[in-house]
């Protein structure tokens, strides 16, 4: 039982109790919106990376999640339909599957998109290009020598330009752009790029831009070539640690899917200049090979933050 | 083959052999054939497959040349794509189809390039005798997600940077094939050679002892003993063995038994040889002291008889001088019992001559109706006395015949008396006729007939049908006997057919003229009529 100093002290308590219900009551009401999320109906090991997804925005999401998987099968009418049967009021869209379906739905639902490798004008959401901040960062911590870091884009990837440009700066490290045309011509850039990189003090970036990370002709020669020269050669794809770039950043699912839940409330709060923004991970994933060749040497504080290496065992 | 295997010069080991070598001769060949085309169909289409692989493989390793125009890029290509054993030469093409790079031997037709680059994949644009020259277009593909799902759009864009073209050698196939050939028809020699071998040994086992069974049989066949064969070899040949030496045992024994019977054949063969040359003897002794001793007794009989009978004709003369007819009566039937007994006794007579052989033949040449007109004259009363009809048929003209005159009007007498006696109120004919080298006498009469049962035995002696046709109508029942023998003696024959009650029909068949059988005499016409 209570015991009430003065009559002071219980308008107060009284206030007080009142203003906290006012505060619980409005935001139990502004949670209580239904989310739908359309994510494709992904075989094995793809599932895992959607259900850490929607892990994440369960999460974060404090209203009630609906799932809604899609496959080849599934029909836009009946969709709209069953959302709105369902009372869905904010979408987030996973993969290719989902971000098609929701470009034909004409509700005027908040909508946020995932796990694309989206660019900036392409809506709201979370791309599954790392940023470039993070790359940068993860570079100064495993090779602080590291000033400048080249690169090379394709006309597509010239949204890229000031948003590295921002985040080298603030990370202290020069970066240099060139564009190329075409592949011979990224070629032949990387030829005389390599031959001028130092490779204590240079290092060299894939981006996210097919032609200036070609696969089959540029990527095995830049590699070759790198691996002779012992450069530095981080990514922005993961998968071309395995092949012998040194490191990269693999997408933290859940925090991805954490920030989509954020991004959603945030448009049901009518912010406006959300965007596309850069994937947040620290998961480093590295070519111990790699590392091994160019004389890295990780400290085991860094070896137990590694979210992967390769070669795998 | 065919007359290879069956000649018998040829033994069946040598047959054999032949056969199997022939038959592994030409399995070898089909087997190599066969595997040689289907080795040869085989690795075309694996080495085919390769080169289009091949293709692809340097169609890619070409992205860089074509991309850079490097002749060093170029050259990494060419090497690599030289490197496989059956490249002999190859080449980059730009996208304009202008020959950039070449490599090795390969001369591509200008005036076919553009159908050979045409295509949007690796192709064989050659087919030759020796060599396959491919082209494969060098794209420039944009990378893809593996999982489409993590990529915005599908599309998927790709660049012609030119072409690729090889020139494969097909020699390794063909070097290959011939091996295999050559491999196959060795080892199908060698295998021959081994199952030959082999073969021989076998068969030497196994028809070893068919040859020693064979020569067994050729000695017992040449030597007529009873040569055992030893019993070896396979079952069959054991078999044969066995039922060879069974059928030598069961021949010996026959040959044995066969010689004992006929031992004792031979033994009772002379015995009843010597009891029947005894029992001929005697009954030959027998008939011709019977006959002779007829015809003693009947000469014997007959001189007092023709004597009493003499006296009774000469008492019967006196008698009828005397008046005392009487007595003459029962005389004459005296004179005729007499005369009976006498006919009896000359036939007795006759008959034991013509058995003893004491019978001659006189041919006389004799006129046939003269015969016949005498003969008439005689029977021709005893037609009357029992109402019968004689007609006697004679031919338009005469002949005569060389017979014995006596003894065949004996035989027509004989037959005549007989229809007459054994007919009442009937006709008798006789038919003579003269054919080419004989002639036929025909008695027929419409008489009793004789049974069908008494037919064959109606020329025996005192044979007259049954007993009782003797006590009706008498006779001795020699007469047909001694015809029969007379008509025999003089080549000829007796024959008779008759039913009872329907008549008998005699035919007596003479020549014309006869030979002797024997010496026998030969008389003369005049003679009979002294």
């Amino acid at each position: 039982m209570l015991n009430w100093k003065s009559p002071k002290e219980q308008c107060r308590y009284w206030i007080a109790s009142t203003l906290l219900w006012v505060v619980a009551f409005s935001a139990s009401t502004a949670t209580a919106s239904v989310l739908g999320v359309l994510y494709p109906d992904a075989p094995p090991p793809y599932r895992q990376v959607f259900s850490q997804l929607i892990d994440g925005i369960r999460d974060q999401y404090l209203g009630m999640v609906k799932l809604y998987p899609l496959d080849t099968s599934t029909d836009s009418t009946t969709l709209q339909a069953q959302l709105r049967n369902d009372g869905v009021d904010a979408i987030i869209t996973l993969g290719r599957s989902g971000y098609t379906q929701a470009e034909q739905l004409t509700s005027e639902r908040p909508l946020v998109s995932g796990a694309l490798p989206l660019i900036p004008g392409q809506g709201t959401g979370v791309s599954l290009i790392p940023d470039p901040e993070e790359l940068f960062v993860q570079l100064k911590r495993l090779s602080p020598n590291i000033q400048q870091v080249h690169t090379i884009l394709s006309e597509q990837s010239r949204w890229l330009e000031p948003i590295a440009q921002a985040a080298a700066t603030r990370q202290r490290i020069k970066l240099t752009i060139y564009y190329a045309s075409d592949i011979a011509s990224t070629l032949a850039l990387y030829k005389r790029l390599l031959t001028h990189a130092d490779r204590l003090r240079d290092a060299l970036w894939l981006p996210p831009d097919r032609q200036a990370t070609n696969e089959s002709v540029i990527l095995p020669i830049l590699l070759q070539e790198a691996w002779e020269k012992r450069l530095i050669i981080f990514a922005s794809k993961p998968s071309f640690v395995r092949r012998g770039a040194l490191f990269s950043l693999f997408p933290d699912n859940e925090r991805t899917g954490r920030r989509l839940a954020e991004l959603v409330g945030s448009l049901q709060q009518e912010e406006e200049n959300l965007g596309i923004e850069f994937s947040k991970s620290d998961k480093l994933v590295i070519n111990q090979r790699t590392a091994a060749h160019l004389g890295i040497k990780l400290t085991p504080a860094q070896l137990r933050s590694v979210y992967r290496t390769y070669p795998q065992p | 083959m065919n007359q290879m295997i069956n000649n018998k010069n040829y033994s069946f080991r040598r047959q054999l052999m032949i056969f199997l070598i022939a038959a592994i001769a030409l399995l070898s060949l089909v087997s190599s054939t066969v595997s040689s085309w289907i080795a040869l169909h085989q690795s075309g289409q694996v080495l085919e497959k390769n080169a289009l692989q091949i293709a692809d493989h340097f169609s890619k390793q070409s992205v860089l040349a074509l991309l850079t125009r490097s002749e060093d890029n170029a050259e990494s290509a060419l090497s690599q794509v030289m490197g496989f054993a059956d490249v002999t030469g190859g080449a980059i093409f730009a996208d304009t189809q202008q020959a950039l790079f070449v490599k090795g031997e390969i001369q591509p037709d200008q005036a076919k390039l553009a159908d050979w680059l045409s295509s949007p994949k690796p192709i064989i644009a050659v087919d030759a005798r020796d060599y396959w020259i491919i082209t494969s277009p060098v794209i420039l593909e944009d990378d893809r997600e593996t999982f489409t799902e993590f990529a915005l759009s599908q599309t998927h864009t790709q660049q012609l940077l030119g072409f690729v073209m090889i020139q494969v050698s097909k020699s390794s196939i063909v070097q290959l094939t011939q091996q295999l050939f050559s491999y196959t028809i060795g080892i199908g020699i060698v295998f021959a050679l081994l199952c030959l071998w082999l073969l021989n040994i076998g068969l030497r086992r196994i028809i070893d002892p068919i040859r020693a069974l064979s020569a067994t049989m050729k000695a017992a066949q040449d030597s007529g003993a009873h040569t055992y064969a030893e019993i070896s070899g396979p079952q069959e040949v054991h078999s044969i063995a066995q039922s060879y030496n069974a059928m030598m045992a069961a021949l010996e024994a026959q040959e044995k038994r066969l010689k004992e019977l006929n031992t004792s054949l031979e033994s009772e063969v002379e015995i009843r040889t010597k009891e029947l040359t005894h029992a001929r003897d005697t009954a030959l002794v027998a008939v011709r002291t019977q006959s002779e001793f007829l015809a003693n007794i009947s000469h014997e009989l007959r001189t007092p008889l023709q004597a009493v009978m003499g006296y009774i004709d000469l008492v019967v003369e006196e008698l009828n001088e005397q008046g005392m007819y009487d007595q003459v009566s029962d005389l004459e039937a005296s004179l005729s019992a007499a005369n009976r007994l006498l006919t009896l006794i000359n036939s007795i007579l006759d008959l034991a001559k013509c058995e003893a052989g004491k019978t001659e033949l006189v041919l006389t040449e004799t006129p046939l109706k003269r015969l016949i007109k005498e003969t008439e004259a005689i029977i021709r009363p005893l037609a009357v006395r029992n109402s019968n009809t004689l007609t006697i048929h004679l031919p338009d003209s005469d002949s005569i015949l060389l017979i014995d005159k006596e003894k065949t009007q004996q035989i027509l007498l004989n037959l005549l008396s007989n229809a007459c006696k054994f007919t009442k109120a009937g006709t008798v004919e006789l038919h003579i006729d003269l054919q080419d080298e004989t002639v036929k006498f025909a008695v027929s009469d419409t008489g009793v007939g004789i049974a069908a049962d008494k037919l064959e035995s109606i020329f025996d002696k005192f044979s007259q049908g049954d007993g009782s046709v003797k006590r009706r109508y008498g006779g001795t029942g020699l007469g047909l006997a001694i015809s029969k023998h007379f008509a025999e003696m003089m080549n000829g024959s007796i024959h008779v057919s008759s039913a009872q009650e329907q008549g008998s029909l005699f035919t007596l068949t003479l020549p014309k003229q006869v030979t002797f059988k024997n010496s026998l005499t030969m008389g003369s016409s005049e003679d009979q009529k002294g």
